[in-house]
């Protein structure tokens, strides 16, 4: 018999589960049925015939409807990112699913489950949302010197600093275009612009702005929080990986590859 | 100028290499060099493929045997642990098995505990085998950590929550001794820390801290640990998954609408677009 030293702590809990988002007002005869239901003080039943899916979003995840401008510039973003192709790490995901007859239910979740890493996925927006805060604060300069020197006579691989990488030795164009268009805005995106002036100085490095770094420095100057950017991009990935994964659904394993043994290399065993 | 990052993608196109193994069509499935079906079937334990995997190396059956003790101390069948909570869950709402499962495993991945506080809870003591070699002391060392978590204690590894102690602990130090382990030095530093701990903050180890240091002076890295531990609540997952799954629709822990407290904005109505602009 082990000993037991374990003992409670005097943690007192809650009651009941307390929230800020959903009210339900029960039905007179049956606490457990809601008769009416009201998202952050407003009639579910009026958001859905005044409202669209934007102004939900940041009504669930913000607490506010949004300003005309805000949702604008979010409604952007959220198209922007709505596919970012089949090569992206969620799309091969939800395409491998749903070539293999995963549970239909199960592929949405697989693949934002895999593109969840720091290397393009949700933690990357995190990531870049954490770096830019704090640099975009200090002088352009001292931060360029901090990536000093370049290479000279490579090309770079990979993450400069969180937010700003490099694909396959050149700077990503769409990020970078679609940073220019952003900027183009009514809304005054003070860190994106300083992101577009340090992508300036990066001339010639063959490091950009990344897709992760961009979502995060357009979600700092709408002034959404960290926690709340990394899931907007997951909102805003999910179209394209549930299409992919739809779009596999029940073909044949032959329509993608399968590597023959000559071009799937197990080290000591190779002729 | 040259582009490696280009030359190095283009080299892997269209290319798997694996250290691992694979399958050879008619052949056999090879696993680190092992023939899996003739070499490594009825021949080894769940466990010790399990670390061959991670690791490349064949373990030891002792090793691997304390490994899956560790894995039942992290398995109980309580839905009220927040993992398995989602395994109830999962199984009143008919979620298929692994979807359920998984996602409570997935729940688990976690800073406070699981796999995921294990990281922390090595870096911890690694820093303080080497805060140690430096000159501090316990007590210094806990002060930087208080410092650095707004005045309170908040130490990986040796602080729980619900309650205090860990009956894991002494259990897993009863398997250890009876598959022939002695303490290393990790073990041993993270038991005068304890010590410590519980004679002037009332704070003693848990079984994060206690594997943690085990495992460390078994030479594993946080990372490699990280991996290898990724699934060890699960079995408590399926048993609340299982018992759920197995009632009635819908009934576990049935909330009313009063088991929510409301604490948003009051009953409004929209505002007009212009007062959006």
């Amino acid at each position: 018999m082990t000993t037991k030293n374990e003992r409670k702590r005097d943690d007192v809990f809650a009651e009941s589960t307390p929230t800020a988002i959903c009210l339900e007002v029960a039905n007179p005869t049956n606490e457990y049925i809601a008769q009416k239901r009201y998202l952050r003080g407003y009639d579910v039943e009026s958001l859905a015939l005044n409202c669209d899916f934007i102004d939900s979003l940041y009504l669930n995840l913000v607490g506010e409807l949004p300003e005309e401008k805000v949702k604008d510039v979010l409604n952007q973003l959220m198209v922007a990112y709505s596919n970012l192709g089949a090569r992206y790490v969620g799309s091969r995901a939800a395409m491998n699913a749903g070539i293999g007859r995963t549970n239909i239910s199960h592929i949405l979740p697989i693949a934002l489950c895999a593109s969840s890493g720091s290397v393009d996925g949700s933690q990357a927006v995190i990531d870049a949302y954490i770096n830019i805060s704090k640099l975009s604060k200090a002088d352009i300069t001292d931060v360029l010197n901090q990536f000093k020197p370049f290479p000279e006579n490579d090309l770079p691989v990979g993450e400069l600093t969180a937010g700003f990488n490099s694909l396959a030795g050149n700077r990503d164009p769409i990020a970078n275009s679609l940073l220019k268009q952003f900027l183009k805005c009514s809304l005054d995106l003070s860190t994106t612009n300083w992101c577009s002036n340090i992508q300036d100085k990066l001339e010639n490095t063959g490091f950009g702005i990344s897709l992760g770094g961009l979502f995060a420095s357009i979600c700092i100057d709408l002034k959404i929080d960290k926690k709340t950017s990394l899931v907007l991009f997951q909102i805003a990935i999910a179209p394209s990986l549930a299409a992919f994964g739809l779009e596999k659904y029940g073909k044949p394993l032959t329509e993608m590859p399968f590597l023959s043994e000559d071009k799937y290399k197990i080290e000591g065993k190779e002729d | 100028m040259t582009n490696k990052a280009l030359e190095k993608m283009r080299h892997h196109h269209g290319l798997i290499q694996s250290t691992k193994g694979g399958w050879r069509i008619g052949e056999a499935v090879y696993n680190h060099g092992f023939n899996m079906l003739e070499e490594l079937v009825g021949e080894v334990s769940y466990f010790q493929l399990v670390l061959l995997n991670v690791t490349g190396e064949l373990k030891s059956k002792q090793l691997c045997d304390w490994l899956e003790a560790s894995y039942i101390c992290m398995s109980w069948p309580d839905p009220r642990i927040w993992c398995n909570y989602i395994g109830a869950l999962s199984g009143a709402s008919r979620t298929t098995p692994a979807a359920g499962i998984l996602a409570g495993t997935l729940a688990s991945d976690s800073k406070m505990y699981g796999p995921g506080s294990l990281p922390n809870c090595m870096k911890f003591l690694k820093g303080l085998k080497s805060n140690l070699s430096s000159g501090m002391n316990f007590e210094e060392v806990i002060r930087l950590n208080r410092d650095s978590n707004d005045g309170k204690i908040n130490i990986p590894g040796f602080s729980r929550p619900i309650a205090k102690g860990d009956e894991r602990v002494g259990a897993m130090q009863r398997v250890g001794k009876n598959l022939g382990f002695t303490k290393g030095s990790f073990e041993i530093l993270a038991l005068e820390f304890e010590t410590h701990l519980k004679n002037n903050h009332d704070e003693s180890i848990n079984i994060g801290g206690y594997t943690s240091a085990f495992l460390l002076d078994q030479g594993f890295t946080p990372e490699t640990v990280y991996e290898f531990t990724s699934t060890r609540v699960t079995a408590g997952v399926q048993a609340c998954y299982s018992e759920y799954a197995n009632k009635a629709k819908a009934d576990f822990l049935p909330l009313s609408i009063e088991d929510i407290a409301y604490t948003g904005q009051p009953v409004r109505q929209l505002p007009t677009k212009k007062a959006l602009k």
